[in-house]
Order: structure tokens, then C-alpha cells, then sequence
């Protein structure tokens, strides 16, 4: 491989499509996806609103992961930023990073650290920021008096509207609000939805979810205070839309800055309306099985970056190898393929623990009983082979047997192969709970000593995870085990 | 630009995939990268070496499986970010932030504002690449942590001159499916195939073991003269396939233990080389063909080996009451209490009365392939008190003989015995807390398989199997 030195305007070509593919470009350059479009402006209205006519607002936005929540709401506040950036700022929590207790630090050192890049501004200095400081209660109630009332100077004897004008937007974006809605209290939504209503300082909360039934989670009181905005994601609804999408995702809007950029999206869209294409044929088995924009971006993103041209870059989108080897990639660990890596005697193994749990009533099975059934199936295979007779060589002390019967392996032996399984996830122990949700649950369960370590290796419980009718259909025909895939 | 290593076999589409997600140019960069592949599927292996390669990506790595719990990884994170950008600039840090304070998701987040707002010098923005290499290896792992992990990078300063970059490295396919609609870009690596083991084996242990002293010294001591380089390679690479063609339906396709095998058989293998056979690869496997045969992956003795000793072999140091008291546990568990009688009763009867009859069908499958059954306490001793052999010390007939017990009674070394066997996790009980010994609802079962028993019982000369031949 001669590497030869890229092509600048390629490069910065390809520079640029990739930062499109992540959403990278400076605010004014994203483009955003015509389907989302109605769900921008309305983001728009809503944090204009806010920030320059100083109302106070609270709404959800309810859509799948990937539908572009966070992206829209990044977005535009940059948008704004430009413009209005003195006049709001913007606090950020999690609902899976932040806990009920934390997002209340979370809130003050956020706060803390936005007014001081505010106060840097206006030169005021007088402001004390120490908000984070002290006690839960104390960091609380500091944020509540914070905000509750005006707090930008204490000139609260000024002209009221002098006051309205210095008056600073506090944003609000909740991702995963939900975590925040739980069963018990929700104090912290509470106090933020109540501010929305009652607070002098315009307060604007976005929370961001993937439960369509969020109003559920929330107490009633909570409820009552939430202004009942909900803006559910768009989806795409048809394939021309999903292509259209795809198209919009590749195109270069830029025509004349870069020398290629032009063939490059008459390309595309000659490869995206032709419905013989590769590259169509996989937008469609995407619609049809994920309908996911980021899926295709993860396959499409190696083969754009491995291009060194943009002749090769067309011909691999003509041919779209890279992106069928990708789809090839993600599969290669799942069952089938797992099962096709089986070395013979862990496929024995595995055979005979399907037809065990098939014989069993209630599909659970043992080490004992499998390697019995393995024995049964290495004698029965030996029984049809046919043995050619001892023969005698020359040399009268060594007898050459022609063995051609299969190995049978010991019990010791097999337990190797017993452990191999389960950590390829083949065999699970019977009532096995698996992953735990939450910390506090692992922290329960390293605490409590499972009946299934305590008892001897042979005798513990497990089921499969594939069972012989799947791996019917996996092992091939040629295979020797095939003929015991069925009882 | 970025270069790719050289020694990486089977591993092409994988280096390209990385070099596609793992450069310096922070634009167009994946926060989160995922790397799947069940063990010894090259995954450390192939990202060292890709890091190797392009020494100008800043990379740290963390190995969660020895950080157990979720809030040393955390700090663990924080330190070693800390420490690998004071390395690379020192002249920039200012003030140190404590890792053992952050005890919070979020105060990482505030840790890594921090750390990374000292570097807001910097000309060019750059990529910091953390690999967590196992990140399902965390003991005390929870669905929700990983969703911690791929949210990070939307609440540090997106503005900062270091952008934290996260790769993971899983094996488990399942833990990865449950994050599947977050649509990470995720690198398979898939097992090796048995022609790829070879060939990876031959490249990465034909050199260390030509050079190592045993087959050095056999080579002069067997006065092997003419015999060139590319014949000790051919030696080395043939051993190696021998091993691999033994030995990989018992390993699968674990390039780990299939090395273990290489190491653990060399010295034999290479005490049967002679000035014959070392040219004819057939007459060598011929002469060191038990090596082949058995795994030998045990640090007990093989039974068949140990006959050749004729010595009585004992599995544990019990007691004889100890002994019986454990046949007469493995009995009661896989016995029916219904056919007891037909079993073990001997007297002669005074009044009338007809014995059991006994099981009539045999059984379907065999119990000792199942979990043992519980007893009462009362069972144990009985069959206990019909298995014991008491010797008659007396001459029968005499008076003395009238005094003497014909049969065991449950005395208090019996029960102190059985109290050891249940410490010692070889009897157990229903519940594993606070156990009430004396309650009897209390209910008893066996622990030990019945290899073990089989010993036991054959160390004191009882032949437990007859019991078990007519299920």
C-alpha cells in the first residue's frame, strides 16, 4: 500500500460530510431534518418565549432514544446563543447521573459556575457565588431563594421595568425526567414546576423522556404544576420520507466550496432515487427492520472515512461492501455464529444438554444427567461405525488398531467444556435473575448466598438457552451430530 | 494519518473499523465506541496494538474486573485522566483534584469540568481516549451504570480543549443488546477459527520455544548435529499443530488455554526427541503419543495412574464415624424413605408381621444424577446404626455379651460428627441462616457427589453401589 497524500479539497470535503454525519458543524451550518422541522419551531417559540419575553414554561418532549431530543434542544440553544447570550442560562442534569440529592448540587454548581461567567460580563463582582457551598438543606435553600425571587442586583427598589429587562432566563433540560418522576416524593419537580408557576424569575424546564406515559409518573400535585405541554418526537412515517432523510444526511448544501461537492449530490440522489441500487436496497432493509437514522450513520461513517478519493468513495457506495461487511460484523457473536465457533465436542455438549432439557419436564437439566446422555450418544455413534478388524503387522508386539470410533472424553475432562458454555452464555443456572437494575440491588443480592454455589458442580440446575429445534436448523447436515439434533 | 500495526493476524476489518472511530480529530469522533468479543478473541491484544502504532492518540486504560464496585471506578477514572494529562502537559496544571471525592456520578462530572478547565490553554482541541477494557468484568455491575457511562459526554463543557472519548471493551453479547437502542457504534470481534488458532500460535510461540533451554539442551545432549534453523521451526510449528489438533475440542477455541498446554507438554514432548526422530514428524508424535492422549489438567493424580501405586487412596481424613455417618447421609437423600424397610431390616421378627415388599419397577432416570432429597434427622441415625459394623469383642455367649451393645448407639461422638460434616459444608440444611439444629422442622440433606462417596465408601469397605445397582 502506497499512501499517497490525500487530495486538500477531498479531505476538507470529507471533513465536512463527517461532521454532518455527527451533528458537528457550527449551529448555523446544521442543518436539521425536514421531518423534525414543525418540532424545531415549536422548540424555538417556546425558549424564545422564555428568554426574550421572559415567560415561564415547562414541557416534555416524549420520543424514542435516537429521536434527536437532546440534538434539537442543543441546537437551538446555540442558535440562540449567539444572539441572546447574556440573557439565559442553561442547566443540565441527568436523570441517570443525577440522583434526587445530587441534582441539587448539580443545579448550584452549575448555576455558581454560569454566573460567574455572567458577572464576568457585566463586571459585577459584589455578586457572592457561593451557592454550592454548605449542607444539602442550606444549598437548597439557597438555590429556592435564588430563584424565587429576583436576583440579579439587589436593586430592587429600581423601576420595575429596568428590573424585567435584567432579569436572566434560567433554562432547565431534565434528560431521562422520568428517573426523577419515582414512586416516592419527587420534591425536586415539584419546586421546579412550582417555580415555573410562582417564581419571579423566568424559569423554562425541558425534560426529555422516552415514556410515552410520563404523565403517569407524575404525583398530582406535580402535575398540577406542570403546564401539560407535551411535544412528542416525530417519527418517520414512510420510506420516501426515510429516504429522503438518508438524502438530506449526505448531501453537502455548501455547492461551491468545495470542487466536488456538486457531482458528490448529484450522486447521491441519482444512487438514492434509482431503486436498483445497493445503497437503496440497504436504506430499505434499514427502514424495514430498524427505520434508525443512527444505525445507518455507524455503518456508513468506516466506509466514508476509509475513502481516499472521491472516485473511491462513489465506487464504494456503488458497491457498499464496506457497509454489508459491517451488517455482517454485528452478527458474528450472535447464536448462530456462536454456535458455528463450537469446537465439536463443546457442540456435542451442548446437543446433548437440548435433548436433555427436552426430555425433562420442566426443561432443566444438570451436569450429570447431560454428560450421561453424552456418553449414550458417543456409544450409539461408535455402534453404527463400522470397526475394521484388528491386523497384525509384521512387528508382532504392536498391534495396529485402526480406531476409527469417536472419542469419548471423561467426565473431568467435559467439565472443562461445561464451563466454556456457560460463559458463552449457552447454560444459565435455573432462576438466575442476571444483571440487577439498580446498585442498591446488587448490593442486596452480593449479600445473600445462592442455594446454587453452595451445592456440588455436577448437581447444579441450569437450562439452555437454545434448544434442539433451533440447533436443528444451526448445525449443518454434513455435521455428525446432526442426526441426534432430534429425539 | 494513521498507521496500522503489523503483527495483527485475522484482524483487518476490526483495525479499520477502530481507525474509523479512534483518531485525533475530536469533530468527527464517537463519544462512546463499544468493542464486543467473547474472551480471547484478541480485543486488548489488537486496541494496544493499534495505540502502539499511533503513539500520537492519547489513550489510558482502566481494567474495571479490579476495581469491583462502581465508585472506585469512578475515582479511578478521574485518576487516571488526571495523571496522564499532567504527564503530557506538565507545565499546565495548576491544582489537583482528590479522586477519592468523587463519590457521586455527578462529581465525576464535576472532577472532569475541572480537570479539564485547567487545559483551556491549549492550541488545538484534542482526543482523550479512555479504554475500559471488560467493562462486564465490575463485579458489582448494574443495568443502570453503563447508561451513566455513554451520558457523560453531554454534560462536560463541550467547549473544553480535551474531549473524553470512551471505549469499552464487553464480552458478554447480552449486556450490549440491552443498550442496543442507543445505536453505539459497536466493533465485533468474533471467535478465532481453528485454522486461525494455528496460525496465530505458530506466530506468537514458534520463536520462544526454539529458543528455550529444554529442547537447547536435548538437541546437544542427543547429539543432534546437522540440523538447521527452519528444522527447529518445523519441530516447534508441528508440536504446536499436534496440540491444537488434541486438544481444541476440549478447549474451544481459547487461545489461552491451548498456550497453557503448549508450556505444560513441551518438556515431555521435547525429552522424546532423538537423533532419529527429529526429522520424521510421525515417529515423533508416535513416541510421545500419551502426551496426546490426556489432557492431564488436573493436580490430582489420574485414576488410572494411581492403581499402579497400590496405594489406598483416601479422599478425606474423616473419621470412621464421620465416614459412615456421610454413606448414611448420601443413602437417605437418594433413597426413598419407602423402601427402607426392605433394605436394612434384618431382625428376625418376634411377632407377626409382613416385611416390605420393595420397589417393584425400576426407576426412569437415575436419582444420583439428580439434587439430593431431604431427610429428618431420626432417618440418618437409623440407617447409620444398620450400616456401622460393630465388632464383638466378647466371646458370644458369655454373660459380658448381654451387657454389650449389638448395634451403634447415637452417642455424643456421633453427634459431634455430624455436626463437623455439616461445618465442613459436606451434610447441609434446608435454610443456610441462623440455622436451629434443634428444631425439627429442620431438614437434612447430603453435599458431596457421588465420586466422592464411592471413595469414602470404598476406604472403610462398604459397597455402596449395591444399594444403588437395583434402581
Amino acid at each position: 500500500n502506497i499512501v499517497r497524500p490525500l487530495d486538500t479539497d477531498f479531505r476538507r470535503f470529507k471533513h465536512h460530510l463527517l461532521r454532518q454525519l455527527y451533528h458537528n458543524l457550527p449551529p448555523e451550518q446544521t442543518k436539521v431534518f425536514t421531518y423534525l422541522q414543525g418540532v424545531q419551531q415549536e422548540i424555538e417559540r417556546i425558549l424564545k418565549q422564555a428568554i426574550t419575553q421572559k415567560e415561564s414554561h415547562s414541557s416534555m418532549l416524549v420520543g424514542p432514544r435516537g429521536s434527536y431530543k437532546t440534538f434539537l434542544l442543543n441546537h437551538e440553544l446555540d442558535l440562540l446563543s449567539a444572539r441572546y447570550h447574556r440573557q439565559y442560562i442553561t442547566i443540565r442534569l441527568n436523570g441517570f447521573i443525577h440522583s434526587e440529592q445530587t441534582a441539587i448540587n448539580g443545579i448550584a454548581t452549575q448555576l455558581e459556575e454560569q454566573l460567574k461567567i455572567l458577572s464576568k460580563d457585566f463586571k459585577d463582582s459584589s455578586k457572592k457565588t457561593d451557592i454550592s457551598s454548605g449542607s444539602l438543606t442550606e444549598v437548597f435553600e439557597k438555590i429556592l431563594r435564588l430563584l424565587d425571587s429576583t436576583f440579579m442586583g439587589n436593586n430592587k427598589l429600581n423601576d420595575e421595568k429596568k428590573n424585567v429587562k435584567n432579569k436572566i432566563t434560567v433554562i432547565f433540560i431534565f434528560d431521562e425526567i422520568d428517573q426523577f418522576a419515582g414512586p416516592v416524593r419527587q420534591t425536586l419537580l415539584y419546586n421546579l414546576f412550582d417555580m415555573v408557576e410562582h417564581a419571579r424569575v423566568p424559569v423554562c424546564i425541558f425534560g426529555c423522556t422516552t415514556k410515552l406515559n410520563i404523565l403517569e409518573y407524575l404525583e398530582k400535585r406535580v402535575k398540577s404544576r406542570f403546564s401539560q405541554r407535551i411535544i412528542y418526537m416525530p417519527q418517520i412515517e414512510n420510506l420516501k420520507q426515510f429516504r429522503d432523510t438518508i438524502l438530506e444526511l449526505l448531501t453537502v448544501p455548501n455547492k461551491h466550496e468545495y470542487r466536488c461537492s456538486e457531482s458528490w449530490n448529484s450522486f447521491i440522489e441519482r444512487e438514492l432515487s434509482n431503486e436498483k441500487t445497493e445503497l437503496y436496497k440497504l436504506v430499505k432493509t434499514n427502514y424495514d427492520t430498524f427505520r434508525s437514522i443512527a444505525q445507518f450513520k455507524n455503518a456508513i461513517i468506516p466506509l466514508i472515512f476509509s475513502s481516499q478519493s472521491i472516485e473511491s468513495l462513489r465506487g464504494s457506495f456503488e458497491s457498499c461492501e464496506r457497509v454489508k461487511a459491517h451488517n455482517r460484523n454485528q452478527l458474528q457473536t450472535s447464536w448462530t455464529a456462536k454456535v458455528e465457533s463450537l469446537s465439536d465436542l463443546e457442540l456435542a455438549i451442548l446437543i446433548c444438554a437440548a435433548r436433555t432439557a427436552l426430555k425433562t419436564k420442566d426443561e432443566t437439566l444438570n451436569f450429570n444427567l447431560v454428560y450421561a446422555e453424552y456418553e449414550e450418544m458417543i456409544k450409539g455413534l461408535n455402534s453404527k461405525i463400522p470397526t475394521i478388524a484388528q491386523t497384525m503387522k509384521a512387528n508382532e508386539n504392536v498391534p495396529i488398531v485402526f480406531d476409527n470410533a469417536i472419542k469419548l472424553w471423561k467426565k473431568k475432562d467435559v467439565k472443562n467444556i461445561w464451563e466454556n458454555l456457560q460463559n458463552l452464555n449457552f447454560l444459565t443456572e435455573r432462576g438466575a435473575v442476571g444483571l440487577r437494575e439498580s446498585a442498591q440491588a446488587v448490593f442486596y443480592a452480593s449479600n445473600y448466598q445462592f442455594l446454587g454455589t453452595t451445592i456440588p458442580f455436577d448437581l447444579r440446575v441450569y437450562q439452555t438457552q437454545i434448544d434442539l429445534k433451533e440447533l436443528r436448523r444451526v448445525v449443518p447436515r454434513s455435521s455428525m451430530y446432526y442426526s441426534w439434533t432430534q429425539l | 494519518m494513521i498507521s496500522y500495526p503489523e503483527d495483527v493476524l485475522f484482524r483487518d476489518y476490526q483495525l479499520k473499523s477502530v481507525a474509523a472511530f479512534v483518531h485525533g480529530d475530536p469533530t468527527i469522533a464517537c463519544p462512546n465506541l463499544i468493542i464486543q468479543g467473547n474472551s480471547s478473541s484478541g480485543k486488548t491484544y489488537v486496541l494496544q496494538k493499534f495505540f502502539e502504532a499511533n503513539p500520537s492518540l492519547i489513550n489510558a486504560w482502566l481494567e474495571p474486573i479490579e476495581l469491583v464496585s462502581w465508585k472506585p471506578l469512578l475515582q479511578a477514572v478521574v485518576r487516571s485522566v488526571q495523571n496522564k494529562l499532567k504527564i503530557l502537559f506538565c507545565d499546565l496544571a495548576h491544582k489537583e483534584c482528590d479522586p477519592l471525592e468523587v463519590e457521586e456520578p455527578f462529581l465525576l462530572v464535576k472532577a472532569l469540568w475541572n480537570i479539564f478547565s485547567q487545559y483551556d490553554s491549549l492550541p488545538t482541541d484534542i482526543n482523550f481516549f479512555l479504554v475500559l477494557d471488560g467493562f462486564d468484568r465490575l463485579q458489582d455491575l448494574d443495568a443502570a451504570l453503563f447508561n451513566k457511562f455513554i451520558k457523560f459526554h453531554e454534560l462536560i463543557n463541550t467547549k473544553s480543549k480535551i474531549h473524553l472519548k470512551l471505549i469499552y471493551m464487553i464480552q458478554d453479547i447480552a449486556f450490549v443488546e440491552r443498550y442496543s437502542s442507543h445505536c453505539l457504534p459497536m466493533i465485533v470481534f468474533p471467535s478465532y477459527s481453528i485454522e486461525q488458532i494455528i496460525e496465530i500460535l505458530i506466530f506468537t510461540r514458534v520463536e520462544q520455544l526454539v529458543m528455550s533451554n529444554t529442547l537447547r539442551e536435548r538437541i546437544i545432549k542427543q547429539g543432534v548435529e546437522e540440523c538447521t534453523d527452519e528444522q527447529f521451526v518445523s519441530v516447534a510449528a508441528n508440536y504446536i499443530k499436534l496440540i491444537v489438533q488434541a486438544f481444541h475440542s476440549y478447549t474451544g477455541n481459547n487461545i489461552n488455554a491451548l498456550n497453557d498446554f503448549i508450556d505444560f507438554k513441551w518438556h515431555s514432548y521435547v525429552q522424546k526427541i532423538t537423533k532419529e526422530n527429529i526429522f520424521d514428524p510421525l515417529a515423533l508424535y508416535r513416541s510421545s503419543i500419551n502426551l496426546f492422549l490426556t489432557t492431564d489438567d488436573s493436580f490430582v493424580e489420574d485414576e488410572d495412574n494411581r492403581d499402579n501405586y497400590n496405594e489406598p487412596s483416601q479422599t478425606y481424613e474423616l473419621s470412621a464415624i464421620s465416614k459412615y455417618l456421610l454413606i448414611a447421609a448420601y443413602i437417605c437423600s437418594y433413597l426413598g424413605p419407602r423402601y427402607d424397610s426392605n433394605v436394612f431390616s434384618r431382625r428376625s421378627y418376634l411377632k407377626s408381621g409382613r416385611s416390605s415388599y420393595g420397589r417393584r419397577k425400576k426407576m426412569e432416570t437415575n436419582p444420583r444424577y439428580l439434587q439430593p432429597s431431604l431427610f429428618h434427622l431420626e432417618r440418618l441415625f437409623a440407617i447409620f446404626q444398620a450400616i456401622f459394623p460393630v465388632e464383638r469383642t466378647t466371646e458370644s455367649g458369655s454373660l459380658a455379651s448381654l451387657r454389650e451393645e449389638a448395634l451403634i448407639r447415637a452417642n455424643v461422638e456421633v453427634f459431634q460428627n455430624l455436626a463437623e460434616l455439616h461445618v465442613l459444608k459436606m451434610v447441609s440444611t434446608t435454610v443456610t441462616k441462623n440455622i436451629d439444629f434443634l428444631s425439627h422442622k429442620t431438614k437434612w440433606k447430603v453435599n458431596v457427589p457421588w465420586e466422592i462417596v464411592l471413595e469414602v465408601a470404598k476406604s472403610v469397605n462398604f459397597d455402596i453401589s449395591q444399594y444403588f445397582s437395583g434402581l
